[in-house]
């Protein structure tokens, strides 16, 4: 045990890329790696000499493209059905109606929703009081959310009506955000349409459940004279409007600032083009994963709460004062 | 010279933010320390106070990072 480093230093010098590509990791590079692809970037440990003509090293990438469009052999239903698979693998669509684009990100909604699911369904056993094992631990994190974060913020009865949303947001956006860290793959919560989308649902929940005494805080904010009304109004209802803008912001650069740190970091060992950087960069690197390992559950949580407080403002009876 | 002015200023701006969100999260863990140390016993609320208030600094930062990562996207 006492020449492990010795150990650790020796594999790391051993396996040197092969240098002398002009190729620099700059901000196209990790802009490129960060957003949606129709490519998967797999590592495969035997093409040290790129055999598969790919131009990268080390890497087997499958492209998602028509041959996996297996639709159209199905014998009946395929003449019925009209979304035809998108040909290309460039990352905007064709200009052509009745697509169905399978990209990196819905792939990774895709496994998520399904793992999650699968969790709950073998984890839960109906028949017993106290659960144990797998349901033991989905219990702790579903009691967590609802005695911490649900009931104090929309009272018991309100809060039984909205908890299956949030315990969807909350389970959702961390398996996401956990998925998206295992390396080669991509994480949906980093682009903007997730990360809207499940801000939309908050604002259009506090719309339409919204109370009398809501709205009539927005449009006759009790206590404000009559001639300073002109400018509350427009004042309340930006404010309502940068809510959800500010929660999916929020997820969305959160996500995408740890990914970014982690390539630039293993960048430099590239751009400096020896592999000594190595010895620094990679245990930095290793070190903002296991920060972004808690910011993925720290950002479902903030999601969550934030979206419970808006929506209790919402739908909770004041008493009158 | 257009191009200068908005490297400079996406790198100026991510610099000051950065500043601007260690400042705050400083005071509230010096807060939350102090806190600690007079009432042992409100610790976990106090560290759960601390950690979401720091989230919620975190991203306000980070607002300021994407305008700075739309800027350095015109250089050039």
């Amino acid at each position: 045990m006492k020449n492990i480093y010795l150990l650790i230093s020796i594999v790391y010098f051993s396996i040197l890329l092969p240098g002398g590509d002009s190729e620099k990791v700059d901000g196209d590079y990790i802009m490129h790696h960060i957003q949606d692809d129709r490519v998967f970037e797999l590592f495969n440990p035997f093409d040290y000499n790129d055999a598969n003509q790919d131009h990268y090293y080390f890497t087997k990438k499958v492209k998602l493209d028509h041959s996996w469009n297996q639709l159209n052999n199905i014998p009946f239903i395929s003449d019925y059905l009209s979304w035809k698979w998108d040909p290309s693998t460039s990352l905007s669509p064709t200009d052509s109606n009745n697509q169905l684009i399978f990209s990196k990100q819905l792939i990774m909604i895709l496994l998520a929703s399904f793992i999650i699911i699968s969790l709950f369904i073998f984890g839960y056993k109906k028949n017993r009081k106290v659960q144990s094992g797998l349901g033991n631990l989905l219990e702790v994190f579903v009691v967590f959310i609802r005695d911490e974060i649900v009931y104090p913020n929309m009272g018991k009865k309100q809060g039984r009506k909205f908890l299956p949303l949030i315990l969807t947001f909350f389970f959702f956006i961390v398996m996401l955000n956990l998925l998206g860290l295992i390396p080669g793959s991509a994480t949906a919560t980093a682009s903007f349409s997730v990360t809207v989308g499940l801000a939309l649902i908050t604002f259009f929940t506090y719309i339409i459940f919204g109370n009398k005494d809501f709205w009539k805080h927005i449009f006759a904010t009790p206590g404000v004279p009559l001639w300073l009304l002109p400018i509350m109004i427009p004042v309340e209802l930006i404010g309502l409007l940068t809510k959800p803008f500010a929660l999916s912001v929020r997820l969305l650069a959160n996500m995408n600032a740890g990914h970014i740190i982690i390539l630039a970091f293993l960048g430099i060992i590239i751009n400096m083009g020896s592999s000594w950087v190595a010895l620094g960069s990679v245990p930095m690197a290793l070190a903002i994963n296991m920060l972004e390992i808690f910011v993925a559950f720290l950002q479902g949580y903030i999601f969550c709460l934030l979206s419970s407080i808006f929506i209790g403002m919402a739908v909770m009876e004041h008493e009158h004062h | 010279m257009d191009g200068g002015l908005i490297a400079l200023g996406a790198g100026l701006g991510a610099g000051l933010v950065t500043l601007g969100a260690a400042l705050g999260i400083g005071k509230i863990t010096a807060a939350a320390a102090e806190a600690t140390g007079r009432q042992p016993e409100a610790a976990g609320d106090i560290r759960t106070t601390a950690l979401i208030m720091s989230a919620l600094i975190e991203g306000v930062a980070l607002f300021c990072a994407v305008t700075c990562f739309l800027l350095s996207g015109n250089v050039g």
